[in-house]
Parts: C-alpha cells; structure tokens; sequence
C-alpha cells in the first residue's frame, strides 16, 4: 500500500501532474452523508440583541474537547460567541464524537460531516451554534491531486434559526494547503456562490502567501518581491461575490512565531459587520480562533 | 534572524570587493579559461523564480555583472521576473569557488480567474536580492548553489537556489 502510494506520488510528480477534479459539486443533506451527525435543538433561548457573533477555530484534532471548551470559555470574545465553526476534528466510532463532546461542554448543539476516513475515526468539520440549526448539508469539494499528501475537502452550510422570521445561513470550509490561489478559488467557488439570504462563510482557507511549484516547493523569495498574498486575493475574490472581509489580509491567525499567515477568515454578505479580530488568548491549536459580530438590525 | 541572514552576503561581498582591489592580479587568478568571460546558465528555483535563464560578463578576476529572466504558468498564475544582480567571487580552491551576489529584482504575477463573477487580479513589485553561494567550474562547465535572502513588498523571506550552465 505505502510502495503503490510512494509510486503515484512519483509517477504524478514525474508527469508535473496538479490537477483538480472539475464535476461540479452538489450540497448533500445530512441525513445523506456517510458519518455525518446532527445534535438535538439547543435549549431555547430569545434572539441576540442586535447582534450574532459567528466564530471560527482549527481546532488541531480536539484532543480533549472539554479542554477546547474551557478556553474557549475563558476568553471574554470566545465565550460571547453564539456559533463556532470547527475544522479538523475526529469523530472515533464507538464513543461520543469530540464535536458532540464540544458543543455539548459549551451548551450547543452541532453538525458534524467527515472530510475522510482515517480506518478508526473520522476527520471532519462541525458547526456549533447555541440556536437551532436547520437545512444542514456538506459538499464535497473539488478534489486537487498533488503529489505529496492530497487529500479530501469539505463544506458544512446550515441555516441557524434566531426566531421563525430571521435566519443566517453559515458555511464552514478548509481547503487545501499546498495550492495557489487559482487552485483554492477553484475549490472554494462551489461552497461560497448560489446562497441566497444572509451567509456568513469561512473557516480555514489555509491562505498562505506563496505561489507553489507543484505543490511542493513553496516561491518565497518571489512572493518576498511582488507582496502578493493568497489571503489578499482570496479577499479580491469574495468581494466580487457580495461578501466583506472580517479579517485583515495582514493578520496572522497561525501561531507560528517567524510567518504571518493569515488562514482563517469570516466573510459575512448582507450583513453589516460590528466588531471582529483574533482570540490569540485561546490556546489549543496552532491556529487562534477568529471572530465576527455581524449586525441584526 | 533572517534579517541578519541577509546582511552576510553584503558584508562578504564587500570584503571581496575590498580583497580583489588590494592583491595584485597575478594572486586572484581566476579559475575560468582565458578569454571565457561569459556564463549563460540555467536556473532553478533562484533570482528568476520557479525557473529561469541568465547570463553573466565577468568585468575583473573576482567581479560579473549579471541577469536572470523567467516566464513560468504555475497552475494557471503567470509569473515573470528579471533580476540584474552583481557577482562576486569571495574565494577559489581549485574548482570550487565561495561566491556572493546582490541585486534587484522585479516581478509580475497575474492571477486569472477560473470562475465568471471575478476578474482575477495582477500585481508587480520590486524588492532586493542577497546570496551567498558555492560554484564547482570545471572546463565550460558551472554549476552553482546558494542561500538567499529577498527583501521587497511583501516583506523578507530565505529562499535557496541551483544553477548549471557553461562558459563561453
């Protein structure tokens, strides 16, 4: 198995071979995706005052979601928050899946869906909000073959239901690492195009600045001339879609001490953005959480 | 860290610049056959970007002038560069020669787009070069390997670079 992997990589690098899968993808509803879970509705509660704060956090895993839960609690931006969208979390079968453990430590219900299989436990996403959740669905989304440890993507979207007449439709997507910026709008555009309504979207868009040479070899000295960061252009692009960008180009939202990496990002459309920034009191990952108050009124 | 990593070079380069003014010439002999005072190479990875073509004229023993051009689609992002650059050898031992360089460069990306509601975008920027690096000639023959730094719009980054081409 480990010798016919090593031999694609090599024969994909030999032949130069990027490449991404063009089958338009379709959003799938809960109940049809393999692994998929949806929490029962959260306890009621009334609307928030005037606005929602819609979180984001690669949560490297989730070890010990209780853990997670905690700093998450203890940060005076963190704990306001009334959705958290999650990436990179495992689901083992036989035991409550760390999503669930999560939200359930942070009064919440969730939506979990696989990215891929790993033979014991699942690797996906969630989204976790303290009001119900409705219309929940997951996209695969286009597949970028890379010599070097490719892998499966997706994308959550649900409705998150303030009271029967307001709701905000959320997307939650991690997107490959090893990719320029042609390739991650490729694999971002299906998620993010067609919704109707208040959306915010975001998550881990893995943005790093450089241009690479086949997903491998990362051009830092021209991106150290030219100055043109993945995050700015990701920013270009969902302008062009109606959305606003919460975050800075320039923010690091990656905890490495050397690099200023901005990969996360919250991008609300049609609705005004209230406050956001970087939770970096929140530890846990190798990611700090971002956040966003997106207006009601 | 890298700040610093960028400064060596600078300063090697001026001590070689400093050297070759103090010996006589008979001492900074240079290794290359006589009369061969052009290097075209080919690059990978360097001053040029992902790959490039370059040529140099050595003006003394130890100084070249040079340049290096490249025009690369990588997964549909145009990039093109140009970097004129200054060589200097800072010492040789039989074939294998320590070698410093500082230059300029200017890049051109271009990011298409490959979906309708956008138009993609481009931009160009201007930035500095310095290397330090080892070179093995050997008849025409040259092949080269460095460290470097570059500094420009989006701030300061290492990088690492290879060469192989021939005198002439």
């Amino acid at each position: 198995m480990i010798r016919a992997r090593l031999l694609a990589a090599v024969a994909l690098a030999a032949a130069g071979c990027v490449s991404i899968d063009d089958t338009p993808p379709v959003w799938r509803p809960a109940a049809e995706v393999a692994g998929a879970e949806l929490g029962p509705p959260p306890a009621p509660r009334p609307p928030p005052a005037g606005a929602l704060r819609v979180a984001s956090w690669n949560v490297a895993l989730a070890p010990d979601p209780e853990a997670h839960a905690r700093a998450l609690l203890a940060s005076p931006e963190l704990a306001a928050a009334d959705v958290l969208i999650v990436q990179e979390i495992d689901a083992y079968a036989g035991e409550p899946s760390r999503a669930e453990r999560l939200a359930t430590a942070l009064g919440m219900t969730w939506f979990y869906a696989p990215e891929r299989d790993e033979g014991d436990h699942t690797h996906g996403q969630a989204i976790l909000s303290r009001y119900p959740l409705d219309g929940a669905a997951a996209m695969r989304l286009p597949h970028v073959e890379q010599p070097i440890r490719e892998r499966d993507r997706v994308a959550l979207a649900a409705e998150v239901v303030l009271d029967p007449a307001r709701r905000v439709r959320v997307v939650d997507v991690h997107l490959d690492t090893r990719i320029g910026p042609v390739d991650r709008i490729r694999q971002l555009h299906p998620a993010v195009a067609g919704h109707a309504g208040p959306v915010v979207a975001g998550g881990d868009l893995n943005t790093n600045p450089w241009a690479w040479l086949e997903s491998g070899v990362p051009l830092t000295g021209t991106e150290a001339i030219v100055g043109q960061d993945q995050a700015a252009v990701l920013d270009d692009y969902m302008a062009a879609l109606g959305y606003a960008s919460a975050i800075p180009p320039d923010v690091a939202t990656h905890t490495a001490p050397a690099l200023t990496m901005r990969l996360d990002a919250l991008y609300p459309r049609e609705l005004a953005i209230g406050a956001a920034g970087v939770a970096r009191d929140v530890a846990g990952s190798d990611h700090w959480p971002v956040w966003v108050d997106v207006s009601l009124e | 860290m890298a700040a610093r990593a960028a400064t060596i070079p600078l300063l090697l380069l001026l001590a070689a610049g400093t050297r070759a003014a103090a010996e006589p010439a008979v001492r900074a002999a240079p290794a290359e056959p006589e009369g061969r005072r052009t290097f075209v190479y080919a690059e990978l990875l360097g001053k040029g970007g992902p790959w490039g073509v370059g040529v140099e004229r050595q003006l003394t023993p130890r100084l070249a002038l040079g340049a290096v051009a490249s025009a690369a689609v990588l997964r549909d992002q145009q990039l093109y560069t140009l970097a004129p650059y200054v060589h200097a050898t800072i010492g040789r031992r039989g074939g294998h020669a320590l070698f410093g360089e500082l230059g300029a460069a200017l890049v051109h990306s271009r990011i298409p787009s490959p979906v309708p509601m956008w138009a993609g975008t481009s931009d160009t920027g201007a930035g500095g070069i310095a290397a330090l690096g080892w070179e093995y000639a050997r008849a025409r023959l040259g092949v080269r390997a460095y460290l470097a730094g570059a500094l420009g719009e989006g701030g300061l980054a290492p990088f690492a670079g290879a060469a192989i081409g021939a005198r002439l």
